[in-house]
């Protein structure tokens, strides 16, 4: 009999025993994926993730028996790749295990799997314009007329609202016998322009319909002309939870234990790029404050306040750390030392134009030194040149975060401006270059001896 | 009275004064043994990373000896360099000199294994490698924070007004770890493997 836990208490478990796992307590890491393997179904997404890390704490640990017995688990599993990670590391174990021989069918499929993938090279904004002219330009024209359509619809019903208030105005003062002042014409725009206010919103709506599917898409195509990335407008609930905890692992925005209460993401890509594995996404973390729960569960008459608005981006370092490091722009908060105790110590590092462009806490001097190679200095202070923008790094867990605040929302279809010119188009391949190339620009596909 | 007025305030005056320069000289002091343990602190942590090193070389040495008959001498060289260092009567001039020398005979052998297949696809030795190049890194890293750490360390010793108390407490100025010529020559790994 399975126990029942919530998405959300399942996700606190995996990321404690990962935590626990990446923190070299292995004995603990055990124990909760051990819990965690009770309560969740094979078919989970954490699954194959929990089986995978609890083998290694199980190596880790001395438990060579339950390890290779486990790994035997996930050899025969059905799902193929599972399958892969499960032979190939049982022949680590156990240097007696043969793999299974390969049918010349599935053989080429295998080697294809196993073959490092290739890195992305990055795009010029030649080579964009020229994409855009050959297989984006249908596209984009017919959003350029839907876009002077909205602009017309807009226009046209702004001014039947103008008239309309007007002779709403001048029956109603007839009818009142007052005089009509401006203040009075006012008051009786005040409905009309509500209603336009809305129908501006539905058009604009309506206006934004394909345009990601059929431009970003194409885009973030275009990048990753390997095929290795997908890309999702918008995502399900149990990813945004993924990202919550991710946001809140990553302690950019505040301590472990601050979470943001809710969180709207768009726009999320998702892949490999070479041998690292990345997650990025256009995200809103948000802080609610008072209100109430009603009969169903929602949240009434609240405050919010945003957190964190832009990018936000998770990738697995190549490095293996223990400790903290928090990379923040050198601003005048980030110096106030007392409000960034949390933080760790302040790490005092050797390339003057990094230490004038970012501030560095952590929780080890060597550690933080260690990750922040500099190489790795070097490189992120070209990637703040790149970014033009304030750029939050942090070093946790094994993972490496990046988040770059936005203060608008990115990757829309722009209503002021043309959209069969290339400036819009610039901006969002500019973007999304910056991000999908964050592995090869922190060069984080660098693992010398595997 | 009034001078005896005056001399309450004359001497609550001074016993401000009085308190704020020794709240500064406490300050100040305390800075100073905060710099001085920041570089033993510094120093101590690349003495275990040196440790863990010495460790691995006789794993190192076991593993490849077998395969790089001709290398025999590059092997009985890092053997001896790593006996030297563990002797007690070396001086910490002495032993930064060996670890450095210690640094490239490693880095040659590494180099070295590169000309033999069977020793690259050997599990152990791969292992091996990521631990020694895991271990050079975090060399490198901690010698990074020594040097910020003395380099924090003597400005205090330098600088108006640390430097008045630096004097009276006998404080000396501390060696930067400084790469030598060799080593600030980029690694010519063809002659290496001739």
């Amino acid at each position: 009999m399975k126990e029942s836990m919530s998405s959300e208490e399942i996700d606190r478990l995996y990321m404690q025993g990962d935590r626990c796992f990446h923190q070299g307590e292995f004995i603990t890491a055990v124990d909760k994926f051990e819990l965690l393997l009770q309560i969740i179904e094979p078919g989970d997404r954490l699954y194959f993730n929990t089986q995978r890390t609890l083998v290694k704490a199980y190596q880790q640990n001395q438990q060579l028996e339950k390890a290779i017995l486990l790994c035997q688990e996930i050899a025969a599993s059905g799902a193929i790749g599972d399958a892969m990670w499960g032979q190939t590391f049982l022949a680590k174990l156990d240097p007696d295990y043969q793999k299974p021989v390969a049918t010349s069918s599935d053989s080429d499929e295998t080697r294809v799997e196993t073959r490092p993938k290739p890195s992305l090279k990055p795009k010029t904004l030649a080579q964009f314009k020229r994409y855009c002219q050959n297989n984006l330009l249908g596209d984009l024209q017919e959003l350029e007329s839907k876009r002077k359509y909205t602009l017309a619809s807009m226009l046209i019903s702004g001014i039947l609202c103008l008239i309309l208030a007007g002779c709403f105005c001048l029956g109603l003062s007839n009818w009142l016998r007052v005089n009509t002042s401006f203040e009075f014409y006012l008051f009786c725009l005040v409905f009309p322009f509500t209603a336009w206010i809305l129908f501006c919103r539905s058009c604009i709506q309506v206006y934004g319909l394909g345009f990601k599917r059929n431009i970003i898409e194409n885009i973030v195509n275009f990048i990753d002309d390997h095929g290795q990335l997908e890309y999702a407008a918008h995502l399900f609930l149990e990813d945004k939870r993924r990202t919550i905890n991710s946001l809140t692992r990553s302690q950019i925005l505040g301590d472990a234990l601050s979470e943001p209460d809710d969180l709207e993401q768009e726009d999320c890509i998702y892949g490999r790029v070479g041998d690292t594995d990345l997650f990025f996404a256009e995200i809103t973390a948000k802080k609610i404050r008072g209100g109430h729960l009603d009969e169903l569960g929602m949240r009434q008459s609240n405050h919010e306040s945003i957190l964190f608005q832009g990018l936000f981006f998770e990738a697995k370092f190549a490095k293996s750390f223990n400790s903290r490091t928090f990379v923040m722009p050198n601003n005048f908060k980030q110096k106030l030392e007392p409000l960034n105790r949390w933080r760790g110590e302040l790490i005092k590092l050797e390339d003057p134009e990094f230490e004038r462009r970012f501030r560095v806490y952590g929780d080890s001097q060597i550690e933080s030194r260690y990750i922040l190679s500099t190489n790795l200095m070097n490189r992120l202070v070209e990637f703040n040149k790149k970014a033009k923008r304030k750029v939050y790094l942090s070093f946790v867990d094994g993972y490496v975060y990046l988040a770059i605040p936005y203060n608008y929302n990115l990757f829309e279809p722009k209503l002021w401006k043309n959209m069969t010119s290339f400036t819009p188009l610039k901006e969002y391949f500019q973007d999304l270059q910056l991000m999908i190339g964050t592995v090869e620009d922190l060069n984080l596909n660098r693992r010398i001896w595997g | 009275m009034t001078f005896l007025y005056t001399l309450f305030s004359l001497f609550i005056i001074t016993l401000f004064i009085g308190g704020i320069l020794f709240l500064i000289g406490v300050r100040i002091y305390n800075g100073l043994v905060y710099r001085k343990n920041q570089v033993s602190k510094s120093f101590s942590s690349i003495d275990v990373l040196l440790k863990k090193r010495w460790d691995l070389i006789p794993n190192l040495v076991a593993v490849v000896k077998n395969h790089m008959e001709f290398e025999q001498k590059t092997l009985a060289e890092i053997t001896r360099l790593r006996s030297q260092v563990m002797a007690d009567d070396v001086s910490e001039k002495q032993r930064l000199n060996l670890e450095n020398q210690i640094s490239r005979t490693v880095n040659k052998v590494v180099a070295l294994i590169e000309n033999y297949p069977e020793l690259k696809s050997d599990r152990h030795v791969d292992q091996l490698l990521a631990s020694l190049n895991e271990t050079e890194e975090q060399i490198s890293a901690a010698r990074r924070f020594y040097n910020t750490a003395v380099t924090d360390y003597n400005n205090a010793l330098e600088m108006f007004p640390t430097n008045l108390f630096a004097s009276k407490m006998r404080y000396q100025p501390k060696n930067l770890f400084v790469t030598t010529a060799e080593e600030r020559n980029n690694v010519n790994v063809g002659g290496l493997l001739n």
